[in-house]
């Protein structure tokens, strides 16, 4: 059998012979390859240059999720919610003041900073609306849980409830004093990212993820071997908000995935 | 002896070539991306870039949408429908030949050659 290509002019024939010869067909023919290096990457897709089409798909998804400084802000949101806690030797007054402070400021940020700033450094993408099924699976979870809710509530929070007991005895922590919250989250990430081959940036995603992981398990083991640690002013930050600084850590995580997928700036002024 | 050729889909050149494929592959992620964005992904200059854009906008690949925003002009680009059904169509035929490759690949392989198994010598 021999396998040709039909281009406008006329058929493309392999000459006889093994793999060398598919391989030099392949070549000629210039299929774009999935596989390439962060260098070919960074290099325009200028004809000569393969393109990793997945990595043009992760960083336009990475972007037009808003993910990167408005998830930092919203892990500095959380931090803002759990301030009694975090800051309680510090005094009432600075957590309200904090709160006031913080809350315009965050604002401020959200609808005007981060925007303007992305615009010019990243460009911006418009996310995909989503589909008519994903809409109605929503719904459906939306609608179900409005009916049965409830009663599913009422039957699984003494599970985990005890659950909870159980895995807080365990860590000698009876008066549940430690946010378990954060190591478990990290782990669930972790476990939604194993898929199939990874790809360089999603190797550095995983190790990331695996370093988060290490970070919060041992703030659980540390008031476990050193029960004294808890009176330590970080590590009742760390404990406390434990979740407003997990999504501090992912956004910054996003941020300088995009600017290095992104590193170009380019002149103010018009676009074209 | 005579062989007949086994033609494999001929990909649309238009969306084949590279900086248009990554544009389109970009445009296929999202629901629009600026030009901005867009330069700074694929790394093209300014000038090759509203060129491509031209050429896949005369396609009827993408729709192009300008507007003036805070006294600057913002290009904003998609796919229009025939531009999502062609960018879908070509990576299945991209599939389809690459599929072919692979079987064509492994049946020019060599053989894997099975040792004999001796049996012993009789005893004398």
């Amino acid at each position: 059998m021999i396998l040709g290509v039909k281009s406008d002019e006329s058929v493309l024939r392999l000459p006889r012979g093994g793999v060398h010869d598919i391989n030099q067909f392949m070549s000629d023919v210039r299929l774009p390859s999935v596989v390439a290096s962060a260098e070919q990457l960074r290099g325009p897709a200028d004809g000569e240059t393969p393109v990793d089409h997945e990595r043009l798909r992760y960083v336009t998804r990475i972007l037009g999720a808003q993910q990167g400084l408005y998830t930092v802000l919203f892990g500095f949101f959380f931090l803002l919610m759990e301030l009694g806690d975090v800051w309680e030797w510090r005094g009432e007054w600075l957590i309200r003041l904090s709160a006031l402070a913080g809350v315009p400021i965050m604002i401020a940020a959200y609808q005007r900073w981060i925007p303007k700033y992305y615009r010019k450094r990243f460009g911006h993408v418009e996310p995909r609306e989503i589909s008519t099924r994903q809409f109605v699976v929503l719904l459906g979870v939306i609608v179900l849980l409005m009916f049965f809710g409830e009663p599913l509530a009422h039957r699984v929070d003494p599970m985990i409830s005890s659950f909870s007991d159980r895995l807080h005895l365990a860590i000698s922590d009876p008066a549940h004093q430690v946010n378990l919250w954060p190591s478990f989250f990290w782990t669930a990430l972790l476990i939604s990212s194993l898929r199939g081959a990874f790809r360089s940036f999603e190797w550095q995603r995983l190790c990331f993820l695996f370093c988060g992981i290490l970070v919060f398990t041992s703030v659980v083991l540390f008031a476990m071997w050193f029960p004294d640690v808890r009176q330590s002013a970080l590590w009742r930050v760390c404990n406390a908000g434990g979740v407003g600084l997990t999504f501090v850590a992912l956004g910054l995580h996003d941020h300088i995935t995009l600017a290095r997928m992104l590193p170009k700036r380019i002149a103010d002024g018009d676009d074209e | 002896m005579n062989e007949e050729p086994n033609i494999l889909p001929s990909p649309n050149r238009l969306v084949h070539e590279p900086a248009r494929l990554a544009i389109l592959t970009v445009l296929s992620s999202c629901a629009a991306a600026d030009f901005v964005f867009l330069q700074k992904i694929t790394q093209l200059s300014k000038g090759n870039l509203s060129v491509q854009l031209t050429n896949l906008e005369q396609a009827g690949l993408v729709v192009i949408r300008k507007e003036i925003v805070d006294k600057k002009m913002r290009t904003t680009v998609s796919l229009s429908k025939r531009g999502i059904s062609e960018i879908a169509d070509y990576w299945k035929v991209m599939d389809e030949i690459r599929g072919q490759m692979a079987q064509e690949k492994k049946r020019r392989s060599p053989e894997r050659v099975v040792p004999p198994v001796l049996s012993p010598e009789p005893a004398r």
